[in-house]
């Protein structure tokens, strides 16, 4: 995994990276709903 | 060594409606984000891997599918960098979420396996709530861990469609040691270790 450094460019990441932040928490805000969702729906209740 | 506090009784105690719907959120996530990612503008191989990655298990789904579609260095440490980082403010903001939405330890152990990037980061946003919560973020999130399997299968049938033009490298059948991570091995061994009564209740502190 250390060794993929070699391959980085740090311009292509900085490039992609406002997007990739933009995309990754628009997703984790679907998936936060979804998972709620889906507790209310199965009824999981627990202590 | 988290396996050796789970039983196959304490799996199906989690019923196979939250199974299923752990199963359906996984695949309805992948999609959601594979599009999410195509609006802004990325590529396809970037919003599958950030797509995969989150929705699966982190750095190993994206380790795991990188090869079979073809990605490049950069696409893979864009993946992975900016989603981990973000996964962190998740670690920190998810227990906020207690007294807001009245989650139960069981509920909110079920949220954060459902939504944290990656398994030692759903042990760091549940410890501090509870051991409850722990466990059954834990096993929710190893559940959703099972599924990188017959995702990488899924995607190793259509990786043609992924590749550069000028990309002639042979298609890659994907391992069962990269659709099965290592630490999922071992779970599941000491699932069945625990479950055969093979660990002696008066073991377990020291084991786990």
């Amino acid at each position: 995994m250390a060794g993929l450094g070699l391959g980085v460019e740090l311009r292509a990441i900085a490039r992609t990276g406002l997007r990739v932040t933009l995309a990754v928490t628009a997703f984790l805000i679907v998936l936060g709903i979804m998972s709620y969702a889906l507790i209310c729906l199965v009824g999981v209740s627990g202590q | 060594m988290l396996g050796a506090l789970v039983s196959v009784a304490t799996i199906f105690s989690l019923g196979s409606g939250l199974i299923l719907g752990i199963a359906l959120v996984v695949l309805v996530t992948i999609w959601a984000s594979y599009l999410i990612c195509r609006l802004l503008g990325l590529t396809q191989r970037l919003s599958i891997l950030i797509a995969c990655g989150n929705s699966i298990c982190g750095n190993s789904a994206i380790a795991a599918i990188a090869p079979v579609i073809g990605a490049e260095n950069d696409e893979i440490a864009s993946s992975i960098s900016f989603t981990a980082v973000l996964g962190v403010v998740v670690v920190l903001g998810l227990p906020l979420l207690v007294p807001i939405l009245h989650l139960s330890l069981t509920q909110y152990g079920v949220l954060t396996g459902l939504t944290v990037y990656a398994v030692p980061q759903v042990v760091a946003a549940t410890l501090p709530v509870g051991a409850l919560s722990n466990q059954v973020g834990t096993l929710i999130k190893l559940v959703r861990v099972l599924m990188l399997g017959p995702v990488v299968l899924g995607f190793s049938l259509f990786s043609g469609l992924w590749r550069r033009p000028g990309d002639n490298r042979p298609n890659r059948v994907p391992r069962l040691r990269d659709m099965v991570p290592w630490f999922i091995s071992g779970f599941v061994c000491l699932i069945v270790i625990r479950s055969l009564g093979l660990i002696p209740r008066s073991a377990l502190p020291a084991v786990t």
